[in-house]
């Protein structure tokens, strides 16, 4: 029997004899220090505060909250380690179906009635998987996904009854990777012996990595087509759809997808960003609007989910409305200089929009002033919505600036660079919209080209510092990563190893490699980072 | 009877039976309760009377379900051996030391693909029918044959009658005196909603030779 006498447990449970039935029933398992909380809020602050070893949660917690949800925003949020067991308990055997179509599961869940026998089975078999999985999950944390896969495998050798867990954790390091094409030569062994959804799922997105796009569709809509409830399945296919322009048929899907799950906020979201894009404003503030209505009870809410909201009312002309969102975020969260730099030029927009200039201009000067106080990174939406108001009150080059940087940073984003057409159209300068396009990509152009004649002539450390600090200032930008990758790696072959750079090079490389695993100049990189690190004896995966 | 097409069944009937089992049951259970009270006696068989309670709402719901769906489980990969492990801990408990529960998972594959609650729901109700039935020893086995998964409940009472064997779901309708003959029915709903490929699971029944008891089986593709 194994010794539970170490752990520390948390039940979440809305009825108190149930927490107090179940405290006893481990507490005969020698766990001793146990707390309880009679709700999903009180828990979260909770689990803030220590930490824990078991979680055990009641599905149904009543009050706009089920245990599911606190599951998957404390993984996703990382406020609980993987190494913590999550045991959900319910009467509902509809659960079943929940978790079997969930991103994330549980470690295990119990149905109500159950006997302190079957729990403690349960629990010890949970702790069994993760004293398996432990040495893996060490390597991801320290950023070594290669080791990991290598971990992988070396346990799967050994025949592991959790053979199925581990193939599934690995497809998905090697995606992290961009390693595609062996996920896909994974996922279609799994999909042989059966096609369980989450191996269709992975296999679609390797399609997709590679460049397969109708194939990618298709394995969606047969996974969708037996699997109607699994939710990733919606979102991925949404995805391709949008990036081949069809706008429209990827919101329908997302909406399907949200009248099936009504209550992930994430995706209710994913719906008020898509349907804003299209320009469709009705959805846009309905799902938003939800998200900010269900998001009050939610200890995972975010006031940009209320500037979102505010954004879509001014774009209706709603400004009193949009103002009192803008008001009411500021009620709801404490002030931080996000909150105040992101409600600031959302008020200035509606004052524009409003007619109340004056007004526009003091907070838009105060926006200005919290971004230099605080060196804030701005969000793309932000710097947009900044540069607009920018270019409303007359302060053209500032608007400019911002627009030059989200360009920069994004160059190879449609979704960004539309964002940026529709909202220089917006305030009447699409005649400007090419040019501070073209001009924004062609500075970028111009400085990776400065950055490999310094390294060309010579000049490691020149380009080095160069292009280091664009990447840090564009970090989504591909070519600049790789550049200065490059640059690192060269320098060390020629110089002598050189740990803090060639860190930084494998970085740079593995920040790219998930979405642009197929381009040549990366994979060129990635050798030479591997050949330079052979050549010095030091072994990477 | 047709076990994919449960509107077939009078589900007002069924429904009527449940909650007159359960109301026996319950009525066991509470004179077992007020013995509790005034002697120090074994709990085991109260233990078992909650079971089958709750097997009876269970089944109810699955009644309910199945009047505007299809049975589509969610199949996930499991381990057997943890599964019939857990299953027998269970057991012992109920067996109350009467009866011997072993358990064979030798030849068990480390993963399966299957429906763990459903597939718990149908083998309980074996175990349950074969606490009733059994001389001295229960054996639950899950092996690979040929390829698809079969889950088994063993025991040495006198075997299934001949009736059964040859219809295990055709009993239904017929009135009984031990039980409703629900549980049978819905092992074969289960065992066929289990479906890999081409392949569908089954409900296998048969006696061991000459009266050495009887053999519940599910076969999962
Ligand atoms: N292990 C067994 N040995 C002998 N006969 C059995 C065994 N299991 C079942 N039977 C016979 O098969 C019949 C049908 O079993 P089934 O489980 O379907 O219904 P039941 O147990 O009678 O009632 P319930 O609906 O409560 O399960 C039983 O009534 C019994 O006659
Ligand atoms: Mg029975």
């Amino acid at each position: 029997m194994m010794d539970f006498g170490k752990k520390r447990a948390l039940i979440i449970d809305d009825s108190p004899a149930m927490c107090s039935s179940l405290r006893n029933t481990l507490s005969n398992f020698g766990i001793t220090r146990c707390e309880t909380s009679n709700s999903a809020n009180e828990a979260v602050f909770r689990i803030r505060q220590r930490e824990f070893d078991i979680i055990v949660c009641d599905y149904c917690l009543g009050e706009g909250s089920d245990g599911q949800q606190i599951l998957e925003q404390l993984r996703k949020s990382a406020l609980i380690a993987p190494t913590v067991a999550f045991l959900m308990v319910t009467a509902e055997r509809g659960y079943e179906k929940v978790v079997s179509c969930a991103e994330l599961a549980p470690d295990d869940y119990l149905l109500k009635p159950f006997t302190a026998e079957t729990m403690r089975i349960r629990l010890e078999r949970v702790f069994e998987k993760k004293d398996v999985f432990a040495p893996i999950y060490v390597l991801i944390s320290d950023a070594k996904p290669e080791e990991a896969i290598a971990e992988c495998d070396r346990i799967l050798n050994l025949k592991s009854k959790f053979s199925i867990d581990l193939i599934k954790l690995k497809g998905e390091l090697l995606i992290a990777l961009g390693r595609h094409e062996d996920a896909r030569l994974l996922y279609e062994q799994i999909i042989a012996a059966r096609a369980i959804p989450w191996a269709r799922i992975g296999l679609a997105k390797t399609l997709s990595m590679a460049g397969q796009a109708a194939e990618a569709i298709e394995t969606l809509e047969l996974a969708i087509a037996d699997t109607p409830e699994y939710m990733e399945a919606y979102d991925l296919l949404a995805q391709q759809h949008e990036s081949l322009g069809n706008t429209e048929l990827a919101q329908s899907i997302l909406e399907k997808a949200v009248e099936i799950s009504p209550n992930t906020l994430s995706r209710q979201s994913m719906v008020g960003a898509m349907a804003y894009r299209n320009g469709d404003l009705e959805k846009a503030r309905k799902a938003y609007g939800i998200v900010v209505d269900k998001g009050k009870y939610s200890f995972f809410r975010s006031h940009a989910d209320f500037v979102n909201l505010s954004r879509v009312l001014l774009d209706e002309s709603k400004y009193d409305e949009a103002l009192n969102i803008i008001a009411d975020a500021k009620k709801s969260f404490d002030n931080t200089p996000e909150l105040e730099l992101a409600g600031s030029v959302m008020q200035s927009l509606i004052y524009q929009g409003a007619g109340r200039y004056a007004e526009s201009q003091k907070a838009l000067d105060n926006a200005l002033a919290v971004k230099t106080a605080h060196g804030l990174h701005l969000s793309d939406e932000m710097s947009v919505d900044m540069a607009k108001s920018c270019f409303l009150n007359n302060k053209e080059d500032e608007a400019r600036g911002l627009v030059k940087d989200v360009i920069s940073n994004f160059y190879d984003d449609e979704k960004v660079q539309k964002l940026v057409r529709q909202m220089l159209e917006k305030v009447g300068r699409a005649d400007e919209s090419q040019n501070l396009i073209e001009n924004s990509v062609s500075d970028v152009i111009k400085l990776n080209n400065e950055g490999v004649l310094l390294a060309k002539s010579g000049d490691l450390a020149g380009a080095i510092s160069l292009l280091v600090t664009a990447s840090k200032r564009m970090p989504m930008n591909v070519q600049v990563a790789l550049n200065a990758a490059h640059a690192l790696i060269v320098d060390c072959d020629r110089n002598g190893w050189n740990d803090d750079n060639m860190q930084l090079a494998r970085k740079l490389i593995e920040d790219h490699v998930g979405k642009h695993a197929n381009l040549e100049k990366l994979k060129k990189i990635h050798a030479l980072f591997k050949d330079v690190s052979h050549k010095f004896g030091v072994r990477v995966a | 009877m047709n076990s994919s097409n449960v509107s077939a069944i009078d589900l007002k009937t069924l429904l009527a039976l449940n909650i007159h089992e359960i109301k026996n049951l319950m009525a066991l259970l509470m004179l077992r309760l007020d013995a509790i009270k005034s002697e120090n006696i074994d709990v085991s068989d109260s233990r078992l009377l909650c079971h089958r309670v709750n097997d009876c709402m269970e089944r109810m719901l699955l009644l309910f379900n199945l009047q505007t769906e299809r049975l589509s489980p969610s199949i996930e990969a499991h381990s057997p051996g943890d599964f019939i492990e857990e299953f027998v801990q269970n057991a012992i408990v109920l067996a109350a030391g009467k009866i011997t529960i072993d358990m064979d998972v030798e030849q068990a594959p480390a993963y399966w693909f299957f429906d763990r609650d459903l597939v718990e729901m149908a083998m309980l109700n074996a175990m349950h029918n074969a606490l009733r039935y059994a001389g001295k020893r229960i054996v639950i086995r899950a092996t690979l044959d040929n390829d698809v998964l079969l889950l088994s409940v063993e025991d040495d009472g006198n075997g299934f009658p001949q009736v059964i064997l040859e219809n295990p779901i055709g009993t239904l309708s017929e009135q009984h005196t031990d039980g409703m003959g629900l549980g049978l029915f819905l092992a074969e709903i289960i065992a066929k909603a289990h479906v890999n490929k081409a392949r569908q699971g089954k409900l296998l029944l048969h006696n061991k030779d000459a009266g050495h008891g009887g053999v519940f089986a599910l076969q999962l593709p």
